[in-house]
């Protein structure tokens, strides 16, 4: 049992990555991006093909990266542009449309053929009750924690966080304040694709790693977020990580393993039930 | 107001355009799977266009009959493939022996439904198919007829795949189907094949429906048959106690026929499995799973998934350290890429081949290689599928006296010979049974610092 | 309207019966297609452009839809036209069950909770294949309809028929509804109608849609895989309805076409089939950046425009006079009191928007509440009307403590609001908006009509302008014949003549119907010319109360606002 909690840490720490993304984004531009892990596979991705190419790790890394943030800041800009003005339905909408969109791009660029998406840190392992906890692992829960509780005091104790949030609810109000667009939407959208990708480097190592497979971890980080209910950035890490610990252990039995996918959806449908007993009215007068 | 839109719309538009423009134009150098030995020809995008060429506006083929009297000895005319009563030196007089003749008769239309674009891509299997074809082509066709395939790109959805069946039967009324190469082609076509009275030499069968069709025989051994096989192998070839099987491939409707495939085993050895469990998700970690397998004490352990499974179970045993088990991949672990990517780092992992290995050097893959080589197809599992089928249907297609229609071949392909050759370890065999699924062999490959070798050079042949 | 719908059924029946004898077996098979993607689409439409809910399970239901037939057709004899409305049931049963824990959320949080939905539904149910898939056990369309150009029609009409109830219900209560409350909840609540309902039968009616476009699929292919019904599908035919603009049925019918005749199109000229998820992809965005409605609305639009030009003059709001009305206020204020708050109070974190307010305003008549900017004047009315999660003190209304009551059922004992930003959901007329907000009581909706010199009851509200739109919406407030209307500045938007006009109409309307009136007013002429009693904020605090002229010498009144205006 120790085994399998141990060893869903792994994919925990990933949806934990992705899930802390989309909150602070979230919180930060008023959008729900259902792209965030396909924007992180492109970069891993890219960093694969680097490495094919013989570009050297680093090297490759700092492209995938970079191309990861400068994707999520395309992005940005394009939602800045066009749906600053619009409604959360709206926009969320929009970035439905633009994940399709990006896992259709995906699967022209790469195909759907795996890549060795470079192991970051080889070697390094910690043992824990008869578990390898590889460094990749130990790494992607440690950003994980640092974006989460770094974000969280950014954002509630900070002159730049209380502003970036502001404006993420009126989008008038940050041209008034001067904060110029660009800059704003390079910052918040390139961070998270920053975040992304770099997770998604070290994650894609020991998974699956078609385009399509790493895309689709977006399913258990929106569970995480929505546990997070899309505002609290350590729930969004507690609820991904416990998604990915419950989903292990449930391969303990086969009665259970049969449903481990609804696993994501169990844990955010009781969390909801839990948060939203009271009735709650939208934002709008 | 009105210049807010304006931009809004230059803005959108430009963002069309990019994307479009990147799309239509990325292909050429990063969509191949085995990146660095696929050559441009088999650019998925571009492999329609050839085919489509040689179409005449005639297409009835019916009225063809007179054209056959004009064909030049057909029965001289060897099947490329070496059979088993004939020996691997042959192989290099057939071109010599065939009187090389211009086949510009009415074309034979031969359908070909693979997935060329989406989530999991077989572009090899249908180009393999083709070079086979142009080979007839350059030297008489079949009567003087060529042979023409047509390939359609069901994209990997069942749409795609119902569309593409559909136009092929009904808009290019091909008279068979060929070297098909789909996750799920068959679940969705094989009804409406079976109601058309169209038959399928399929190249690459996946999903159940292709094992269990009247209309349709694979030539390789599916990863049903792969899973009973390896268990099998595992079991009896290794003679160890302890077996398990972590199930991987998690996509629809294929669950009922995996349970099935260890089911089979279970009757066939009388033995059960020590350990079993299933992923939730294709995109699941398998590494606690993997570990469950250790922690069960199995000795082998059979594991299925698609080609980026082999990845993250490669490196789950080497991380893990789990190297004490015989790891057992299907057959979709077997691809160079792997084999690169993984380097000794997967020393000791295991596959299913369903062929004759295709790394393995043996002469009896010669004339495949030089094809594949000459027609610029890179040499695979999914390559040597296209190749089979097609060669088979040409043997088909030469025992037929008379008319080429969907009837006669229907006929041929009903009455065919059960077909042997030291590609496969079971003959092919085609016929009136409601289900096929002749390939019941495989070789083992073992990876060895970054190269696939054979593990040992019999066949593991499943009783009965 | 009824006559062109008629026409426009038979133009559909007519190209869909010629469309059958021409087309060859392979047209009519992707044109079925289509048809059925259409199925979907309309229910993409019911959920996102009729009731503002961003679903991404539709595919899922449909999935559930062919599920269910797959498995009756396993286990059963019956005929396909049986099993159909199955497909329609058992979607509408699990959308109602997942509806429950999920309609609570709006926009983003739905969109996730259904996208985690459809994830698990696809991994657990999906994934054991169909029933009858490895059986092969076919699933025929009605011995009828088993051809290729049958089976086209009788989808086709299937998809008529379904149009046909969906406009139907549209212009049912429970249609409208949904349309209120995708412009507003608040304003849905506040009509009296219980918002959760009213999704989850959105919800539940599009899930059942849904659910026959599965069964169609089905019977078209025999078997389905469950590929065809995994979360990026759902995600997909959404962004291709977003396109089109599946809320209109022409909307629905081009998204299923293209949807089926681009990816073919794709591979016929040599292109992968793949770019076309791209360019709905582009499409879907351009659209949404374009306002809502898609593709459909914007030719809608345009044909609206055409057909405006030709009849040169636009419905104006008849500047006729209001008659029958005695003229003046009436002095009705009764001495009862029939809203009593009592210290009510309201605290954000540290600040407090509300201090230990009370007042009673009493039977009939105008209560004024005026304040600068920002004093607490709507934070006090959300109280009132129940939207404010906690406060303090408690609220009685003629006698009865309703602190506890959601908005909804203070709406229902006859406290009604208006909003300042104005929620008249522009999809419906200005009747059928009254309709709803009547609840059936005695006004009918001509009569209504007349006190404010509305327009016809047939206008669409998205054509009034801002100020006919705020005096529709206090119409609304008081055609229920509510004991008390709280009015959030309802003269915003409206200048000069009008303005004195509607000032009029609204005094003599709620003193004959005897109802009390807390009106908000930046406007303090309009104030003082109709209210009896006047109470003051500023700073959440009550500053002062009284007769109008008291209450505006009032040094601390005026000290308030010269304040708040420098």
């Amino acid at each position: 049992m120790l085994t399998l909690v141990v060893a869903g840490l792994a994919a925990g720490g990933a949806y934990a990555i992705f899930g802390v993304s989309i909150v602070v984004l979230h919180r930060m531009a008023g959008v729900v991006n259902f792209s965030q892990a396909v924007v992180g596979a492109f970069g891993a991705y890219v960093a694969a093909i680097g490495v094919e190419r013989g570009w050297g790790l680093l090297w490759a890394a700092v492209a995938g990266v970079a191309l990861s943030s400068a994707l999520s800041i395309a992005i940005g800009l394009l939602f800045a542009r066009l749906f600053s003005e619009a409604g959360a339905a709206v926009r969320t909408a929009a970035m439905i449309a633009v994940t399709v969109g990006l896992f259709a791009a995906g699967f022209r660029f790469f195909g759907d053929a795996p890549r060795a998406v470079p192991v970051v840190l080889p070697g390094a392992s910690v043992s824990i009750g008869g578990v390898v906890v590889t460094a990749g692992t130990v790494i992607v829960l440690m950003i994980a924690i640092a974006t989460a509780l770094g974000m969280g005091w950014v954002l509630s104790s900070t002159r730049v966080g209380v502003q970036v949030r502001a404006i993420s609810e009126r989008p008038v109000v940050a041209e008034l304040l001067g904060v110029p667009l660009f800059a704003r939407t390079a910052l918040v959208w390139g961070f998270t694709g920053f975040v992304s990708a770099t997770g998604m480097l070290v994650v894609a190592s020991n998974l699956p790693g078609s385009f399509s497979s790493l895309g689709f971890l977006v399913f258990p980080a929106m569970a995480a977020a929505l546990i997070g209910a899309f505002r609290r950035l350590t729930l969004a890490f507690v609820g991904g990580i416990g998604v990915g610990v419950v989903e292990s252990v449930s391969s303990y039995r086969e009665t259970w393993s049969e449903y481990r996918g609804a696993i994501p959806f169990l844990i955010a449908a009781a969390v909801l039930l839990w948060t939203q007993r009271h009735e709650v009215w939208d934002a709008a007068r | 107001m009105r210049h807010n839109l304006r931009s809004r719309l230059r803005a959108s538009l430009a963002a069309a355009l990019a994307l479009i423009l990147l799309a239509t134009s990325c292909s050429d150098d990063e969509d191949s799977s085995p990146a660095q030995q696929e050559a441009p020809a088999t650019d998925a995008s571009e492999t329609p266009e050839p085919a489509e060429e040689p179409a005449e506006p005639d297409d009835d083929v019916q009225d063809e009959a007179p054209d056959d009297s004009a064909a030049v000895e057909p029965d001289d005319v060897e099947g490329a493939v070496p059979s088993e009563d004939s020996d691997g030196d042959e192989v290099d007089d057939v071109p010599a022996e065939t009187t090389p003749a211009v086949a510009d008769g009415t074309p034979i239309r031969v359908g070909n439904v693979s997935s060329l674009t989406g989530a999991g891509l077989f572009p090899e299997a249908s180009v393999a198919a083709k070079a086979v074809f142009d080979r007839v082509n350059a030297s008489g066709g079949i009567g003087g007829r060529p042979i023409e395939l047509i390939i359609e790109d069901d994209g990997g959805t069942p749409e795609g795949a119902a569309t593409a069946g559909r136009k092929l039967v009904e808009q290019d009324n091909v008279v068979a189907m060929v070297g098909s190469a789909s996750v799920l082609e068959c679940a969705v076509n094989s009804a409406y094949y079976a109601e058309q009275g169209v038959y399928s030499i399929q190249g690459t069968g996946v999903d159940p429906l292709c094992f269990l069709s009247s209309n349709i025989s694979p030539v390789n051994t599916g990863p049903f048959a792969g899973i009973t096989v390896s268990l099998y192998y595992a079991s009896e070839t290794l003679a160890l106690d302890r077996v398990c099987n972590i199930n991987l491939f998690v996509i629809p409707d294929l669950a009922p026929a995996f349970d099935g495939a260890v089911a089979r085993w279970e009757s066939l050895t009388g033995k059960s499995l020590t350990f079993r469990v299933k992923a939730a998700t294709l995109e699941d970690d398998p590494t606690p799973l993997m570990l469950q397998a250790r922690d069960a004490g199995c000795e082998a352990v059979v594991i299925d998934g698609v080609e980026p499974h082999a990845l993250a179970v490669g490196r789950a045993i080497d991380a893990q350290d789990l190297r004490d088990i015989v790891w057992i991949g299907l057959t979709s672990y077997y691809t160079d890429a792997i084999a690169s990517q993984l380097g000794s780092a997967g020393n000791g992992l295991r596959a299913n081949s369903e062929f004759e290995p295709y790394g393995s050097g043996s002469p009896v893959l010669d004339d495949w290689k030089d094809l594949m080589n000459s027609a610029g197809v890179p040499l695979t599992s999914f390559a040597q599928g296209g190749y089979l089928a097609a060669t088979i249907f040409v043997e088909a297609l030469r025992s037929i006296d008379g008319e080429i229609t969907r009837e006669s071949v229907a006929g041929a392909v009903l009455s065919l010979e059960p077909y042997e050759t030291p590609l496969l370890g079971t003959p092919y065999t085609f016929g009136p049974g409601e289900a096929h699924a002749p390939n019941q062999a495989s070789k083992f490959v073992e990876l060895r610092d970054g190269r696939w070798v054979t593990a040992a050079d019999d066949w593991v042949i499943l009783p009965g | 309207m009824r006559r062109g719908d008629l026409v426009a059924g038979a133009a559909y029946i007519g190209v869909a019966a010629t469309v059958s004898q021409l087309a060859g077996p392979f047209w009519l098979f992707l044109l079925t297609s289509a048809v059925i993607t259409a199925v979907v689409a309309v229910s993409v439409g019911v959920i996102y452009d009729n009731a503002g809910l961003l679903s991404l399970c539709q595919m899922t239901f449909a999935g559930i839809g062919a599920w269910t037939v797959g498995w009756l057709n396993l286990e059963t004899n019956l005929p396909f036209l049986a099993m159909l409305p199955f497909a329609a049931v058992v979607p509408f049963t699990a959308g109602v069950l997942i509806g429950i824990p999920a309609l609570r959320l709006r926009g983003q949080n739905l969109a996730v909770f259904t996208l985690v939905f459809s994830a698990a539904v696809a991994r657990v149910l999906f994934a054991d294949g169909f029933p009858g898939l490895i059986e092969g056990n076919r699933v025929h369309p009605p011995g009828f309809a088993d051809s290729d150009s049958g089976y086209f029609l009788f989808c086709t009409v299937t998809l008529g028929l379904i149009a046909v109830a969906v406009t139907t219900l549209r212009r049912t209560r429970t249609g409208r509804w949904w349309f209120s409350v995708r412009r507003s909840e608040r304003a849905t609540a506040a009509m009296g109608r219980s918002v959760v309902v009213t999704k989850l039968s959105a919800f539940a009616v599009s899930a059942a849609i849904a659910g026959i476009g599965g069964a169609l699929l089905l019977a078209l292919n025999g078997i389905v895989s469950g590929a065809s019904f995994q979360p990026i599908e759902s995600m997909t035919i959404l962004t291709s309805a977003l396109m089109f603009g599946a809320g209109h049925f022409e909307g629905a019918v081009l998204a299923g076409l293209f949807g089926q005749l681009i990816p073919n199109f794709l591979s016929d000229v040599g292109l992968p089939r793949d770019i076309a998820p791209m360019l709905f992809a582009v499409g879907g965005v351009i659209a949404l950046s374009r306002g809502e409605g898609g593709l459909s609305a914007a030719l809608r639009a345009a044909g609206r425009r055409l057909s405006n030009l030709r009849r040169a003059s636009r419905v104006e709001a008849p500047a006729r006079a209001i008659q029958s009305l005695p003229s003046g206020h009436g002095p009705t204020t009764g001495t009862t009191t029939v809203l009593d708050i009592q210290k009510v109070s309201v605290s954000y974190g540290a600040v407090r928007a509300l201090d230990d307010i009370s007042l009673e305003v009493p039977e009939g008549g105008f209560f004024g509440l005026i304040g600068p900017n920002g004093a607490g004047k709507s934070t006090l009315v959300d109280a009132l009307s129940g939207f404010l999660p906690s406060h303090q003190g408690r609220i009685l209304l003629g006698g009865e403590d309703i602190t506890a009551l959601p908005p909804r059922k203070r709406a229902l004992r006859g406290l009604r609001r208006t909003f300042q930003q104005g929620h008249t959901p522009r999809d419906l007329t200005v009747g059928g908006y009254l309709k709803l907000a009547s609840a059936d009581a005695g006004t009918s909706v001509a009569e209504a009509l007349d006190w404010f010199s509305l327009p016809a009851a047939g206008t669409p509200i998205a054509t009034l302008d801002v100020g006919s739109r705020r005096i529709l919406e206090v119409c609304g407030a008081l055609i229920s014949h509510p004991r008390v209307a709280l009015l959030d500045e309802p003269t915003a938007g409206l200048a000069g003549p009008d303005r004195e006009m509607f000032v009029e109409a609204l005094a003599s309307v709620t003193s004959r119907m005897g109802v009390a009136v807390l009106l908000i007013e930046h406007d303090i002429e309009a104030v003082i010319s109709l209210c009896d009693s006047v109470a003051v904020l500023d700073f959440g605090q009550l500053i002062a109360a009284g007769s109008p002229q008291e209450v505006l010498e009032d040094p601390r009144v005026v000290a308030a606002y010269l304040g708040a205006s420098t």
